[in-house]
């Protein structure tokens, strides 16, 4: 009796021990496994810890393979073997292992946790996710538990649930480039999957060309949003929003004219578009049209919309075009204190203190100008030889 | 804001303009009657029987669509302008199943006609060429010819004796990329002539840039929606490079250490040597396609200061960067500065950029009513020249697009274009001069390169210009004024180049002070007649003129006579004279020691 008492309070203690060394959770050996630790499986588990200590992990993995035929019921000695393999990035034999161990001792966090680690691995995400919850509710701090979960479910296409996990991820870790990254993503494909609804809904819709004209202009595939766009147009001449989609498209093509058709029938729709009426003016200008109108639909644009700083700038443009550069001060002001680093500011900033005789201010606006420029042309040459260069070394 | 259109910068779109015949007013406006001003004399003077070839009409790549430049030069010293007119490739001849291109030096015959001796003279070049510098780099009193190319340089040394070698490997200048409008200057005042060669695009002729490409780096191979030949934009672009001169026939490339070699690649087209601020010491001017233009002080030291943007060169007057094609440089106001013409692409207007001193220059075109006649035009070679002589300079634009398909849409622009010419009014004012049917301003020619020059003698600014896939033409100056003229043929003396080019010429009249400038380079990758030509209005005397020599030392003389082309040497004063009209040939110098 002493003795089997003995040999019990041993194996205890060095369940005890495999557990500690591992994660500090203590997890008790089952009643069957006391008969196996003999002073055999003492010096084995001795070697492999030495062995793991000096980094020896293949000579750790042979100590425990040998101490676990010599003790199969030694759940935390399982446990460990399968760190051993998942640190070695054997997740086929670290899986086998771990979830050997955890059907003698399904009490284990740890090794739950590296099971469900090792079956996101394998690619086996679906059994991977119980687990991995398991984990993270028991501990719902542990970062590389909840970064595991996260990516098991987006994996998984369970993004709106991987959602939270993230949130709270990033709440300890505000500045992980790759967990904002994921949250775009996973922000993405809600996204699509919500704009997908629609077209399953009815694909002739208004909303459904607007949101695919969108999908094709944010691939710059110009073209094919005209042709949706076009067709929102058609459905519903008259609602707000159709037309500046088409008069955005011109005018980011350059297609001024064009532009400042479809910006006249938005405003039809929507007097209060700022966006548009400021476009419609951009695109005045841009298509040497009468500098007056442009100023005239720049001004209701501002009246309405006086934080609108583009429509400031193009405002300065027409009024130093009319020879009215005084008038043009306050709005490139303005425009300078959100935006210090856009060169064209200093460049209109510099003619209307030229044409006020301040010639001080006038060459310092000049030599802002001439800085930000060069800084631009810079990078954009620097750009421009990287792009060649990857692309002429490219098969 | 919005995303750009086409490889070239211009200023957007504008609305269409056609003539009563609806033809775009580029290639059409003309009208029945008015002053005769050129004739067009190409075929009688037998310039037409050469053409220049840009690979195929079709341009389906940039490399086919820069043409080529012209040069001015007295190359047998027998005091007539002879021209030589730069060629460029086929891909036939590029693959060696076909001759080359050839270019052309026409030989000067004294009465009118031209013989093309380029053959017997060895500048055939044969290699795809863009520009010309005239330039006599090892002052022996004879010019010389600087030959650019998309490949290796030729430097022409002329033998003294009808024909020319080429020493440019030996002088270390051939480069072997993409080079454009050079030009000669003594940057640094040791009397040798320098030479600057801005870098255009890397091209590759086994891997050209068409769409797709490796060496197009986004699509900038559309022009209004529709396709067309990729870049400049989206190209590579290559480096400027600056020689000085070692004095011993060789060069050494000094770009970096004297902060000239464009470090982010602009797409160089045309440069210039001129002294802008009247230090004695020239400039240096770059006109950048679709990329800013380089204003490059010259701080006296070998090295200078980028003042691109602070002098305002950089952008036009609307802060954007232009296609900038040529430079023309004169004093419009005949205020004693130096001011700038460059031309630009199509829907963008030209643009002069007032001298006001200090190297602050300002966009004026609006204001002396340049901009909205040259917007439709597409302009390559430019000059300032005194066409009527009234002592005021006027303007002269070449142009021609380079997509052939402008013709098959309306764009209000052509392939071919008349070229302008702009009458100075007092130097306030530019008026067009209008395009009488049957002379040389309704020509509808596709141009590139334009030299100036008095070809014939006369007092008479005549022109040259270079068209792309067609014969050259020749406009004869016949302006019917009865003005009064005179010019100078300048000879530096040892501590000056020989060409005197650098130097300027203050001219004093009973009315007014006219600046001229001895020149190599500029237009569009051309080079200019290096004499000096004042017209002087009804004024039959000078009463002074100061010749600022590039050694420094200043010479004042006073011509005896007007309507009269003067030879003058530095420290020497006049040592000949031709007067055309007065049907004699060269004469001596009549009082030498009034010189100063």
């Amino acid at each position: 009796m002493n003795h089997r008492l003995h040999k019990a309070r041993k194996a205890r203690t060095l369940a005890a021990l495999l557990c500690l060394s591992l994660s500090a959770i203590a997890v008790y050996a089952q009643a069957s496994s006391d008969e196996e630790v003999t002073p055999q499986v003492q010096a084995l588990y001795a070697q492999a810890k030495a062995a793991q200590q000096r980094g020896d992990n293949t000579e750790a993995i042979e100590k425990y393979r040998a101490m676990l035929k010599l003790a199969p019921h030694l759940a935390p000695a399982y446990n460990n073997l399968g760190r051993l393999y998942f640190n070695e990035r054997d997740y086929e034999h670290a899986a086998q292992v771990l979830k050997h161990g955890l059907e003698l001792n399904p009490d284990m966090p740890t090794a739950s946790a590296l099971l469900g680690m090792s079956y996101h691995e394998l690619g086996d995400d679906a059994q991977a996710e119980p687990l991995l919850e398991a984990a993270v509710r028991a501990n719902p701090n542990d970062d590389n538990l909840q970064m595991a979960l996260v990516r098991n479910l987006v994996d998984l296409g369970n993004y709106e649930a991987a959602t939270p996990y993230l949130r709270s991820y990033l709440e300890r870790n505000p500045k992980d480039q790759q967990a904002w990254y994921l949250l775009g993503k996973t922000y993405l494909q809600l996204s699509e999957d919500a704009l997908g609804k629609i077209n399953q809904i009815d694909p002739n819709s208004v909303t459904a060309h607007i949101v695919a004209g969108e999908i094709d202009e944010s691939m710059h595939n110009y073209d094919g949003a005209l042709v949706e766009y076009k067709k929102a147009a058609d459905l519903a001449p008259q609602q707000p929003g159709t037309h500046e989609h088409m008069g955005n498209t011109f005018w980011v093509t350059g297609k001024w004219e064009s532009a400042e058709t479809e910006f006249k029938a938005e405003l039809k729709n929507n007097l209060n578009n700022c966006t548009a009426r400021w476009k419609l003016a951009n695109a005045t200008l841009e298509a040497n049209g009468s500098t007056e109108d442009a100023l005239s639909g720049l001004n209701q644009a501002i009246e309405r919309c006086p934080k609108l700083m583009q429509a400031r700038v193009d405002r300065a443009r027409a009024l130093i075009k009319l020879s009215r550069q005084k008038e043009a001060l306050p709005d490139l002001l303005m425009a300078e204190q959100e935006s210090p680093k856009e060169p064209s500011i200093h460049f209109l900033l510099s003619q209307v203190y030229k044409a006020d005789g301040k010639t001080a201010e006038a060459h310092q606006e000049l030599r802002t100008y001439a800085d930000l420029q060069r800084e631009a042309s810079e990078a954009v040459a620097g750009q421009a030889s990287d792009a060649i260069s990857i692309k002429s070394t490219s098969h | 804001m919005a995303a750009q259109q086409g490889g070239a910068s211009t200023a957007g779109v504008y609305a269409p303009l056609h003539d009563a015949e609806n033809r775009p007013i580029t290639a059409g406006g003309m009208v029945e009657k008015g002053p005769v001003v050129f004739e067009d004399i190409s075929r009688s003077s037998g310039l037409a029987t050469w053409k220049n070839i840009g690979g195929t009409p079709a341009k389906a790549l940039i490399v086919e669509s820069l043409g080529g430049g012209a040069g001015l030069l007295d190359y047998d010293n027998d005091g007539w302008l002879d021209i030589y007119l730069v060629n460029g490739m086929t891909y036939d001849a590029l693959s060696g199943k076909a001759p080359s291109p050839h270019a052309a030096l026409f030989h000067n015959n004294h009465d009118g006609t031209f013989t093309n001796v380029a053959e017997k003279a060895g500048v055939l070049n044969d290699r795809w060429g863009v520009g010309v510098a005239v330039g006599d780099y090892d002052n022996d009193g004879w010019p010389d010819l600087y030959v650019t190319n998309v490949g290796k340089n030729r430097l022409y040394h002329n033998n003294h004796d009808g024909t020319f070698t080429d020493v440019a490997e030996k002088a270390g200048v051939t480069l072997g990329t993409w080079s454009t409008g050079p030009t000669f200057g003594d940057y640094d005042g040791d009397g040798k002539l320098d030479l600057f060669v801005p870098g255009y695009a890397y091209y590759d002729f086994n891997d050209p840039p068409a769409a797709g490409s490796k060496w197009v780096v986004s699509n900038f191979c559309q022009y209004r929606g529709v396709s067309v030949f990729c870049g400049p934009r989206g190209l590579k672009g290559e480096h400027d490079h600056l020689f000085h001169n070692n004095g011993d026939g060789t060069f050494t490339d000094v770009s970096v250490k004297a902060g000239v070699a464009d470090s982010p690649g602009y797409f160089g087209l045309t440069s210039v040597f001129a002294d802008l601020n009247g230090d004695g010491r020239p400039e240096l001017l770059v006109a950048d396609d679709s990329t800013p233009n380089y204003l490059y002080r010259n701080k006296g030291d070998g090295t200078f200061e980028d003042l691109s943007f602070e002098s305002g060169y950089a952008v036009n007057g609307e802060g954007r960067d232009t296609a900038s094609m040529g430079i023309a440089l004169g004093d419009y106001e005949n205020n004693g500065k130096l001011d700038i013409l460059n031309t630009t692409f199509s829907d963008d207007y030209k643009v002069l950029y007032r001298n006001e001193g200090d190297l602050s220059f300002t966009d004026v075109s609006r204001d002396v009513g340049l901009a909205v006649t040259t917007i439709p035009f597409l302009s390559w070679g430019d000059g300032f020249i005194d066409y009527d002589n009234d002592g005021w300079k006027d303007i002269f634009i070449a142009s021609g697009h380079v997509y052939p398909e402008v013709d098959r849409h309306d764009w209000g622009t052509s392939f071919a274009e008349r070229p302008l010419l702009f009458r100075n009014v007092s130097g306030k004012k530019f008026e067009l001069v209008p395009a009488v049917k049957n002379t040389g301003l309704a020509v509808v020619i596709p141009a590139r390169g334009a030299a100036f020059g008095d070809l014939f003698n006369d007092g008479k600014i005549d022109i040259v210009l270079n068209n792309i896939d067609a014969p050259p033409t020749l406009l004869r100056n016949v302006d019917d004024d009865h003005h009064h003229w005179i010019e100078f043929r300048l000879l530096g003396g040892p501590k000056s180049p020989r060409d005197a080019v650098g130097t300027t010429v203050y001219l004093k009249s009973s009315t007014q002070t006219q600046r001229g400038d001895v020149l190599s380079g500029g237009s569009f990758a051309s080079s200019n007649d290096p004499r000096v030509h004042f017209g002087l209005g009804d004024a039959k005397t000078v009463d002074a003129i100061e010749i600022h020599w590039p050694s420094r030392a200043l010479d004042k003389i006073r011509p005896p006579a007007v309507d009269r082309i003067y030879t003058v040497e530095e420290g020497k004063g006049i040592t000949s004279e031709l007067c055309g009209s007065c049907r004699l040939p060269m004469v001596p110098s009549a009082k030498p020691g009034e010189s100063k």
